[in-house]
């Protein structure tokens, strides 16, 4: 069990990694481990500090799956590795990428094509297309189907692209990514989450509140 | 101190600090825990099990120091080892939760309900402690404090009792919470001693008097005296534990002759010092939630540094850490005094 206190291994690991951008706890395809997506110097590590057998091929896939859910290109020459396309640094997009290629089922195929998805509130379906406007790429979010409050659902979608990856409002239907570039992956990964930021928010706040130890995760809080 | 002053062992710093004696620097220590979700992967001992099993638990928490570089290994990642064993109703969750007592289904109702079982340390909960403790005495006991934890009347009692039942009974009968306490206090100084005796330097005493449910007059009412007399049976250095906003009971506190007090970022560190008057020492008080969890290293410092410039004596998390926290924001904790100290030349 000893090891010297002199020479910390997770200390130059951490060095190593750069800052955690996100961790998930329990990866529910490879043993329950815990993995990081961290950041240095531009460059994306996907990392766990389990030793089992077959995690560096756990890690693999997990690089691979950011690539197709995220606007990210594999460093070559790394199994774990990935770096963005552009200077752009979206935070949010990047967590959300990294959580869907961990806690998705890797054999499930990724979409294609269309970015589409259905509306958790009404029977709309937003659809999202995209063309070069001037010197900007510009996202147009539509709807398909009937529903009363079309119009004011395609606002809070493109709402939730501004909360969750920066973007620009360009119109009331349409927006665009910070430095004006094309991102169809993120614009197709955020999509879901854009829909229903309230549902996401609280998502996320009882997401954050697993493993805090404080009054009310403990029961002595009072209701 | 001199900045001269001999190089410590993490022990040394840590007891020297409790006795209120000069240290080449303030330690960082952990009353509470420490372990995370990665700390787990890295030697291969994760909740529940972790929890429950001796050399699993030892594995893990020796990590606080071999891996972090804290001053002390605290072994008793939880609060519910000895509700465990008194036989609540447990929920032990998975690995990136904590196990918690169902206080919906309490196991008694009054005093006299109360029975500390004879097979209370031989339980597989409260020995998975004292074995871990015995192990990481044998391995570490000269370096690095060993901080064991046993658990005080009032939160065994809302274990035991659930909260709504035991505080409405501190209204409408106090006499019976007082023999409530006083009969779950036995399970305190049995469960510390043993602590104790497999080798514990330290004793954490968390008694969960929160700021958000009782007043600091409560505090003097119920919890005082009965700290005092846990101070005098238990012949270790002991550091209380109380979450919340704790600066109204602070004095009280201060009363205790406890070597300690454990205090939340909800108190101002220098209102906490100029509270407890020089009468204990105070550790903490870094931010779990929002710092420790979901900012850097720069904030992590900054907090660590507020603390030591209000002359907090040991440097810790606020409580048991979240398990997902970044080991970047902890590894900066001992770092920061470092470089504190270094930068004034003293402490």
């Amino acid at each position: 069990m000893r090891s010297s206190v002199g020479q910390l291994k997770v200390a130059s690991q951490v060095k190593e990694l750069g800052n955690c951008i996100e961790l998930v706890s329990i990866d529910p395809h490879f043993h329950q481990v815990s993995v990081g997506l961290f950041i240095k110097s531009g460059v994306l590590t996907v990392f766990s500090y389990s030793k089992l057998p077959g995690i560096e091929d756990r890690i693999e896939q997990i690089r691979d799956r950011c690539i197709q859910l995220g606007d990210v290109k594999a460093v070559d020459g790394t199994n774990d590795q990935l770096r963005l396309i552009s200077d752009l640094y979206l935070d949010r997009a990047l967590r959300f990428m990294f959580t869907a290629a961990v806690e998705k089922d890797p054999a499930a195929a990724i979409p294609t094509g269309t970015i589409t998805a259905p509306d958790t509130k009404t029977k709309l379906t937003f659809v999202i297309t995209g063309s070069q406007a001037g010197d900007k790429y510009v996202y147009t979010v539509s709807t398909e189907g009937e529903a009363e409050r079309a119009e004011m659902r395609i606002r809070a979608a493109v709402g939730g692209f501004i909360k969750y990856s920066n973007c620009e409002r360009v119109d009331k239907d349409k927006f665009s990514f910070e430095d004006g570039r094309k991102y169809d992956n993120f614009a197709r990964l955020i999509l879901p989450l854009a829909r229903n930021v309230s549902a996401v928010e609280a998502q996320l706040e009882q997401d954050e509140l697993a493993g805090q130890m404080n009054t009310q995760t403990l029961g002595f809080a009072q209701n | 101190m001199s900045p001269t002053f001999e190089k410590m062992t993490s022990r040394q710093r840590v007891m020297a600090a409790l006795a209120g004696e000069p240290v080449d620097r303030p330690p960082v220590c952990n009353p509470t825990n420490v372990a995370t979700v990665e700390l787990m992967d890295l030697v291969g001992a994760s909740f529940p099990d972790a929890h429950r099993n001796g050399e699993l638990n030892a594995q893990l928490a020796a990590t606080g120091y071999t891996e972090l570089g804290f001053d002390a290994i605290a072994p008793y990642f939880s609060i519910i080892q000895e509700s465990s064993a008194l036989g609540c109703d447990m929920q032990w969750e998975q690995k990136d939760n904590w196990p918690t007592v169902r206080m919906s289904n309490p196991i008694w109702k009054s005093s006299s309900d109360v029975k500390i079982p004879s097979n209370f340390l031989e339980h597989q909960d409260t020995k998975a402690i004292t074995d871990s403790i015995s192990i990481l005495k044998q391995e570490y006991g000269d370096e690095v404090a060993i901080v064991g934890k046993t658990m005080g009347p009032w939160t065994l009692a809302y274990h035991v009792f659930g909260v709504e039942p035991f505080l409405l009974g501190t209204v409408d009968d106090p006499d019976e919470t007082m023999k409530a306490l006083h009969a779950l206090k036995e399970a305190t100084v049995i469960y510390g001693q043993a602590q104790i005796d497999a080798g514990a330097d330290v004793l954490t005493l968390p008694d969960h008097a929160t700021g958000d449910l009782v007043s600091g007059e409560y505090y003097k009412r119920f919890l005082l005296e009965m700290h005092q007399e846990l101070e005098e049976e238990l012949s270790v250095p002991i550091m209380l534990h109380i979450c919340g906003s704790t600066v109204d009971r602070m004095p009280y506190i201060a009363e205790t002759g406890m070597a300690a007090f454990h205090f939340d970022s909800k108190n101002d560190p220098v209102e906490a010092m100029a509270a407890v008057d020089g009468k204990i020492r105070l550790v903490g008080n870094i931010n779990n939630p929002t710092t420790l969890y979901a900012r850097g290293p720069s904030e992590v410092r900054a907090e660590v540094n507020a603390a030591l410039d209000a002359g907090v004596q040991l440097i810790a998390p606020e409580c048991a850490i979240p398990l997902k926290t970044k080991l970047e924001n902890l590894l900066e904790i001992p770092l920061a005094v470092e470089d504190w100290v270094a930068e004034r030349g003293d402490n």
